[in-house]
């Protein structure tokens, strides 16, 4: 149990996905300028990354290292191919059966393919060796990570937004700035653990 | 041969990959910690880039357009893999401090991006030249902030001792937090003397390989390249339709006095021009919107 | 018909995708085949390397034995027991000296704490609790700030050191069992120092089992 919750803290906080090990980039500068569309992101990607890690991490260990065969070496070719077959399922299965959900986390689901978070979670794993539920478990808490990221993100950007700051640093190098002092915050979790 | 040495400018100077299209911004981030890793991580997306636009540019006949998608990340994937385990093989230190960075070259924007926009339309040869040139521009990209970052950070330059023994080196630039401040400068320089790239156009956002990772997947590299022109266009066009408002109004000014003096012809001539305009105008717009 | 043409253009993507797939996938075994002895090959040599560096001493360096390789198996629940969190000890071998006398033990530790992810490193142990040296398969920490680890003023600290349990400082070591934190590194000062507390309690198990004959001198 303690396991556990060390493993959360840590992928949540202390290895922050983007902040620490700027996987998934993309969707926090870009998807970041709303708390609500922040928010939205954040449930996509907790959802398909928690999905993923669990179906790559079952694939690695049930066929590609098993004990007959080893072929680990295809690791990257199958799991980019399962993630993109995997986020497009998703997205057909909510549609029909989900709506409600899919009308909230719809339109951030495509933009999840080739998030490289969820590859770079599902890489991880293997390499850490965690079998089918830690690996839900990690991604699970790497992702929380992120949605907290990306909301704290959101709720700054909301706030600086109509703030008066040098001409030459609005937009992008305003964004930047305010990520690296995140990071410098999200830093201080490094003696936690 | 014109042309090849043409792709290499483009990829080098005119659409540099880190500094222009602002593409492949978390390995640019992440590996950039000393200069060493810089190249090292340049080097081995060009040799990706290379091969997969040789080869995309190949089958481009054969690959059926509603799988291309599919069948591009296939043949990166592989050679990534390729990659990988050749650096493994002969080039082990490198292939552990890139570590994890390596197979997610898979999902480099660059990649998947020249692959649609340029190698799966164009003959093989030109094609091998714009990986070449979109490489070196992305290698000197990254071994520039590689430098920068360990000059101040560590004071040595490809692990050589370059500052005096007085200098304390700032730890941060070889922290994660380091990585997002270089580039905040960098963006901030390039806002300041106005040159072009991706992060200081209007619809920022949307280009920073930001936000839309769809786009990513596919043909930001075209679309940032697009939203580039637009917005010159936009601007120009602004000016021009500005302009010619202007001398519509003054016209009409005029022709309204005119018009009391009996002469009608002039401003109606004048009035049309300026939807013209307009059309030209918000045509880009409505493009970018169906994207 | 045109269902009919429609499936055939489904099948035909498919088919071509397939293709595809599984030409890279026979590329790929191709390429594997073909690296494959090299990547094993450089992996025992860096491993070889590292061991030579941490016990010079030693003419050889024995990795079979039986009872060592079952104590490598059970030590994740001695490092456990004994509060060491995310350490594991991958692998150990004996060092020998040239007429085949246990001289003590090599091993390869693995630790989860750094600040750049897993160290891996190596560690010698002499039989009468001193250490012989260690040195990094795996360092992947911070340019001039981790990665001083690798250097001989940090790493030399730990030659010869009798110490049941070593610790840390930043004011300047005196004690025996104490080791010079890297200044501005204390994250990876901390994990490499508990390796090696690892390394000395897995050691010291190793000695009271008398592996490798360590108890009939």
């Amino acid at each position: 149990m303690k396991e556990m919750i060390l493993l959360l803290v840590g992928a949540a906080l202390v290895n922050n996905v983007v902040l620490s090990q700027f996987l998934g980039l993309c969707p926090f500068l870009g998807v970041s300028k709303r708390i609500e569309t922040a928010a939205g992101m954040g449930g996509a990607v907790v959802f398909v990354i928690t999905i993923a890690s669990g179906i790559t991490a079952a694939i690695y260990n049930g066929i590609l290292s098993s004990r007959h065969i080893n072929l680990t070496y295809m690791r990257t070719i199958v799991f980019i191919v399962v993630i993109a077959a995997l986020v497009q399922f998703i997205e057909m299965v909510l549609k029909k059966y989900i709506p409600s959900l899919y009308n909230a986390l719809g339109v951030y689901l495509p933009l999840i393919t080739t998030n490289c978070a969820v590859l770079g979670i599902a890489i991880t794993n293997t390499e850490e060796g965690y079998g089918v539920l830690k690996s839900m478990w990690n991604g699970f808490g790497t992702a929380l990570g992120f949605t907290i990221a990306i909301i704290i993100m959101a709720g700054i950007r909301e706030r600086v937004e109509h703030n008066d700051v040098p001409e030459v640093f609005k937009g992008s190098p305003m964004v930047l700035v305010t990520a690296g002092l995140m990071a410098i915050a999200f830093s201080g979790f490094a003696g936690i653990l | 041969m014109n042309k090849c040495t043409e792709r290499i400018y483009n990829g080098v100077v005119k659409e540099n990959p880190t500094f222009v299209l602002m593409l492949g911004m978390c390995p640019t981030l992440a590996v950039t910690i000393s200069a060493m890793n810089g190249l090292g991580m340049g080097l081995t997306t060009t040799v990706v880039l290379i091969m997969s636009n040789m080869l995309i540019s190949l089958l481009r006949k054969v690959i059926p357009d509603k799988v291309r998608m599919p069948a591009f990340i296939v043949v990166v994937a592989s050679f990534v893999t390729v990659v990988q385990m050749l650096l493994e093989a002969y080039l082990p230190d490198l292939n552990e401090a890139l570590g994890i960075y390596i197979p997610l070259i898979v999902v480099n924007c660059i990649i998947l991006g020249r692959a649609e926009a340029y190698a799966s339309k164009n003959p093989v040869l030109p094609s091998i030249f714009d990986g070449v040139g979109m490489g070196l521009g992305f290698t000197a990209g990254l071994t520039a902030i590689g430098i920068f970052r360990e000059l101040l950070g560590a004071g040595t330059i490809f692990g050589l001792h370059i500052m005096p023994d007085a200098y304390v080196p700032m730890a941060i630039f070889v922290r994660a937090p380091g990585a997002f401040f270089v580039l905040a400068a960098l963006t901030c320089l390039q806002n300041k003397f106005k040159m072009p790239s991706a992060t200081n156009t209007q619809k920022a956002e949307a280009i920073v390989c930001g936000g839309n990772c769809s786009n990513c997947s596919g043909s930001v590299c075209a679309a940032n390249h697009l939203l580039l022109d637009k917005e010159k266009e936009r601007v120009a066009a602004e000016a021009a339709a500005k302009k010619a408002a202007a001398a519509a109004a003054a016209k009409e000014a005029a022709a309204k006095k005119a018009a009391e003096a009996g002469k009608s012809s002039v401003p109606a001539d004048m009035i049309g021009k300026k939807p013209d305009k307009e059309a030209e105008n918000s045509a880009p717009t409505k493009k970018e919107e169906t994207k | 018909m045109s269902e009919n043409k429609k499936i055939a253009s489904i099948l035909k993507d498919a088919l071509v995708l397939c293709l595809i797939t599984l030409v890279a996938a026979v590329l790929l075994g191709f390429v594997n085949e073909m690296t494959k002895d090299r990547i094993a090959q450089q992996k025992t040599e860096k491993k070889e390397a590292a061991y030579r560096e941490v016990y010079p001493e030693a003419a050889s360096i024995v990795m079979e034995d039986a009872a060592m390789a079952e104590k490598v198996l059970s030590s994740g629940e001695l490092l456990e027991e004994n509060g060491f969190e995310r350490i594991s000890i991958d692998e150990a071998g004996l060092a020998l000296d040239a007429s085949g006398k246990l001289l003590g033990y090599v091993m390869t530790i693995t630790t989860k704490k750094g600040y750049g992810g897993a160290i891996t490193m190596t560690m010698g142990y002499r039989l009468d609790g001193a250490i012989t040296g260690i040195a990094f398969i795996t360092l992947n920490e911070t340019p001039g700030f981790g990665m001083r680890a690798n250097e001989a003023e940090f790493k030399e600290q730990f030659v010869g050191k009798n110490a049941f349990e070593l610790i840390y400082v930043k004011t300047g070591a005196t004690a025996e069992n104490e080791i010079d934190a890297i200044s501005g590194a204390t994250i990876t000062t901390k994990a490499v120092t508990s390796a090696v507390n690892a390394g000395l309690c897995f050691s010291a198990d190793m000695v009271v089992s008398g592996i490798g004959g360590a108890g009939n001198e």
